[in-house]
């Protein structure tokens, strides 16, 4: 069974042309009919038919604005799609811009909780987990101090030691990589390792494509919003490669 | 799966909203505790304004209209708080989905958490001004009946759903139209000096031309709600119970309404 089924799927994007109308005009325009506001959208995927299966570590490559993250946070049930059908099956842990949802007035013992109830644990359950985050992020006390105080590497090694303490069926990474000192970098790289092997699905977005061929077995290359192409890692990586070579002999 | 998120299933959405629990809960936690930075002496600055108020509105409308301070002061700190309220959660409310917006990009949650967070925050920041009013009220006036504090029960809870409710209706406008804030502060000011909270409704009666105004006000209605069990001890006149549930009725379905058809896209506006 695959446990990610998407079927046509097209996704839109309303875009605010310079600024966003203020009440006051949307009600006088309202109240004299000239609300024929042009309305700009992007269409930022095409007819997106994409099985996931279980086992599957898909990468996603593309040129910037390819739809890459866009793909990803739409597999997340974050953004809505205009048209066709998705279908996720599990329960999905999601790595995107990880140090971004903490709150900074909050301590690390406090984040590390919000963190854990949004991705619906329970304060028995935390609790259990609390040592082994706290161990990871090498931060000792520091945990005891608001996040304002911390650094931003120390922020990254709390964000990443927290993203990676659930046990998600589908995991679905935005380029996590270069977290901290490169001593923590090293021991965070085994444990991106060990959180990706245990999950049933993995989809990453990332330009590192080292990396890519070393995890994934199967690879999308996005071009704008539509998928390009679809395959095992090695043969997809290889076409982009000497597409990529191609452009650069042009310019 | 998000399917399932939006409000369409009613049941479901609540039942997320239960499940992220301790989600809220903490952050309507870490809201009070920097809000009285950790010091039981912060409780203490946040009560200070609600009472400088009705400290310097009690010395001077007291004379005005010739009531006595121990009535006075129970029924103005009463309706202060109770409008703080209206006016924190509309107001805090108008941000609630622009501060929760780190956490709406990673996962899909039931939006209604945010307006929810904003609301129980500033609910129990009012609460300990209510009690406060409580108390000068039983200092100054005795013990009220049983039956008319038991009526409190529902009427703060109607008042906590009203809460919830504007504070959906002031995000989602806030979120499209950058100056719901500014206006909402407006009509806020307006609203006011249209409710009977400094002074008392009935010493208006011979004044007609602005009574209807203020009859017609649901937050009229809303504070007889609370004041009338605790400073009569009596129930609230049955017109106003009606005003009150109904109008709390219409502007929760205005707020189910706009969250049903605006909650799946919020992300692009965000």
């Amino acid at each position: 069974m695959s446990l990610i089924d998407f079927r046509h799927v097209d996704l839109v994007y309303p875009i605010r042309e310079h600024r966003a109308i203020t009440l006051k005009e949307f009600i006088l325009r309202g109240l004299f009919r000239q609300l024929n506001q042009s309305k700009k959208e992007v269409h930022a995927l095409h007819d997106i038919c994409l099985q996931v299966h279980e086992g599957e570590r898909l990468g996603i490559i593309g040129f910037n604005g390819a739809g890459k993250s866009t793909l990803l946070r739409t597999i997340a049930g974050i953004y809505p799609i205009a048209g066709g059908t998705r279908r996720v099956h599990g329960k999905m842990c999601s790595l995107f811009d990880i140090a971004v949802g903490l709150e900074h007035d909050a301590t690390g013992w406090q984040n590390i909780r919000f963190r854990s109830y949004l991705q619906g644990e329970t304060p028995r359950s935390v609790e259990k987990k609390l040592p082994a985050i706290a161990e990871f992020s090498e931060l000792g006390e520091f945990l005891d101090l608001p996040l304002r105080c911390y650094s931003a590497g120390m922020i990254m090694r709390l964000a990443f030691a927290i993203a990676t303490s659930g046990e998600p069926e589908i995991l679905l990474i935005d380029e996590v990589f270069g977290t901290g000192d490169l001593v923590f970098q090293k021991k965070a790289e085994a444990r991106m390792k060990d959180f990706i092997d245990r999950a049933k699905v993995v989809v990453m977005v990332g330009h590192q494509l080292s990396f890519l061929e070393e995890f994934c077995n199967r690879i999308i290359w996005l071009n704008q919003g539509r998928i390009h192409a679809d395959g095992p890692a090695r043969d997809i990586i290889a076409a982009y490669e000497q597409q990529v070579q191609a452009l650069r002999a042009a310019a | 799966m998000s399917y399932l998120y939006v409000i369409g299933n009613r049941w479901l959405y609540l039942r997320r909203i239960w499940d992220l629990r301790f989600f809220w809960l903490a952050l309507v936690q870490m809201d009070l505790r920097t809000r009285y930075r950790r010091s039981f002496f912060g409780i203490g600055w946040s009560l200070l304004r609600p009472l400088a108020m009705s400290t310097v509105l009690c010395l001077v409308f007291s004379k005005l209209f010739d009531i006595p301070a121990a009535e006075y002061a129970p029924f103005l700190l009463l309706g202060l708080s109770l409008w703080q309220f209206f006016v924190e959660s509309t107001l805090h409310g108008c941000e609630c989905f622009l501060n929760g917006a780190a956490y709406v990009r990673q996962q899909p949650v039931p939006l209604a958490i945010f307006p929810l967070r904003t609301t129980l925050g500033v609910g129990l920041h009012c609460l300990i001004a209510l009690l406060l009013a409580l108390a000068l009220a039983w200092i100054f006036r005795g013990i009220p009946s049983v039956l008319a504090l038991a009526f409190l029960i529902p009427a703060l809870i109607l008042f906590f759903f009203f809460g919830w409710f504007m504070s959906i209706i002031g995000g989602l406008f806030h979120c499209h139209f950058p100056d719901t804030k500014h206006l909402f502060e407006i009509g806020i000011q307006i609203l006011f000096y249209l409710t009977p909270i400094i002074y008392r409704a009935d010493s208006l009666r011979n004044r007609e031309r602005f009574l209807w105004a203020i009859e017609l006000n649901p937050l009229t209605h809303m504070l007889e709600l609370v004041r009338r069990p605790i400073l009569d001890g009596s129930l609230p006149p049955l017109n106003s119970m009606l005003m009150s549930l109904g109008f709390v009725a219409v502007i929760g379905i205005v707020a189910v309404l706009c969250l049903k058809k605006l909650e799946k896209n919020l992300i692009f506006w965000l």
